[in-house]
């Protein structure tokens, strides 16, 4: 990934460095807070790709007769936005920096980024199908770590999204048995 | 656990067929010629990236606005940061039915974009608002730019849709600017 230029305010405007922990008013010893924020991290860093991965699928495929993928697609990308946003406010409440940016993005990846190009229909939602398995597995690790150390407002928040996520996922295995996408389309 | 991956994040769809390759620009079912579309693809990808980049720094300031309970802050943010994307959407559809490839990769996102990302440190609320107005108007300016190359190439539509938006971009910066006057943001939370 090429190096960005990246906006810097300045060490006056600086509250916290990236990949930092400071102590959290949660009652939650930092070292605790601290494998927790490592997961979610992760967390964040995946829905971001995936994320992108669906927009970029909806974006491209508009206007090819396949109107209820393109708007399961945006629906799709609108409810892992909003895992994105809880899950994020949750890093920072444990007194961590959530991933923001290419740097963190990366340093966290459990994903690949699918290349500039337009690929056909089916190999990409197929695409979306493996980011969506692995990240669901992800998920359903760090509610058991969340447990494991006793912080039960993030093992509420992940359980919540870990179903919405599945149901998606199991939706676009439904896109891929379909018939009408069995055929390729050009 | 994290290690820094220093393999290469962006990779090509395996065995997947290529529809439309990145950077190329195919017939558009709207008839504009073809080397005007690509004209306006190019400026519209820049548009695309800095609405694309916009829609994540306001995101980010959202977060954490949220979490220090700057109320008031954190709903504008995320009104804001949801336009932003709403307007990323509509640019990367106007490009498609041009017959160009929106930019959706970090480098490619990053080629484009005149609205930088910021550093992914956490920075105070003024900093982070100073920064997302700066973002507004680098982001105006460039559309407000485009709106010419759209009228000298006849694409009405395209005219219509970045004038359409800049005027809610417009209101959305303003609407910072007003807390950034506001004083208890000037005595800053530090």
């Amino acid at each position: 990934m090429s190096a960005p230029h990246l906006r810097n305010p300045g060490d006056d405007a600086l509250r916290q460095e990236w990949d930092t922990i400071v102590d959290n008013e949660l009652r939650l010893d930092r070292e605790a807070a601290a494998r927790v924020v490592e997961a979610l991290n992760a967390d964040l860093s995946g829905l971001y790709i995936l994320f992108n991965q669906l927009r970029k699928h909806y974006w491209t495929l508009e206007g090819r007769e396949v109107r209820p993928v393109v708007e399961f697609l945006e629906n799709a990308a609108d409810r892992l936005s909003e895992a994105t946003d809880e899950i994020a406010i949750r890093v920072h409440a444990l007194g961590g920096v959530p991933v923001n940016g290419p740097m963190g993005i990366r340093q966290h990846a459990p994903i690949t980024i699918e290349g500039a190009d337009v690929y056909a229909l089916r190999p990409s939602l197929e695409h979306d199908l493996e980011a969506y398995a692995i990240l669901v597995a992800q998920l359903r690790d760090h509610v058991a770590l969340a447990q494991e150390i006793g912080d039960e407002t993030t093992v509420e928040i992940l359980r919540g999204h870990l179903r919405t996520i599945e149901t998606d996922a199991h939706d676009v295995e439904k896109f891929l048995a379909d018939d009408t996408l069995v055929r390729t389309d050009d | 656990m994290a290690e820094p991956r220093t393999g290469r994040l962006v990779r090509e769809l395996e065995g997947a067929a290529v529809r439309q390759q990145w950077g190329t620009i195919t017939e558009n079912a709207v008839r504009l010629d073809r080397d005007d579309a690509e004209r306006m693809v190019e400026a519209l990808n820049a548009d695309h990236a800095g609405a694309f980049n916009l829609f994540y720094v306001l995101r980010k300031h959202y977060w954490t606005a949220e979490g220090a309970e700057h109320e008031d802050v954190a709903d504008m943010l995320k009104e804001q940061y949801e336009r932003a994307r709403e307007l990323n959407d509509d640019l990367a559809e106007r490009i498609t039915t041009l017959g160009g490839v929106p930019a959706s990769t970090p480098p490619t996102l990053q080629e484009y974009a005149p609205v930088h990302l910021e550093a992914e440190h956490h920075f105070d609320l003024r900093a982070s608002l100073e920064g997302d107005l700066e973002a507004y108007a680098t982001l105006v300016a460039s559309m407000r730019e485009h709106v010419g190359l759209a009228k000298e190439l006849g694409d009405e539509a395209t005219v219509e849709l970045l004038q359409d938006r800049l005027e809610a971009l417009e209101d959305d910066a303003s609407d910072i600017e007003d807390f950034l006057a506001d004083d208890t943001l000037v005595e800053g939370s530090r």
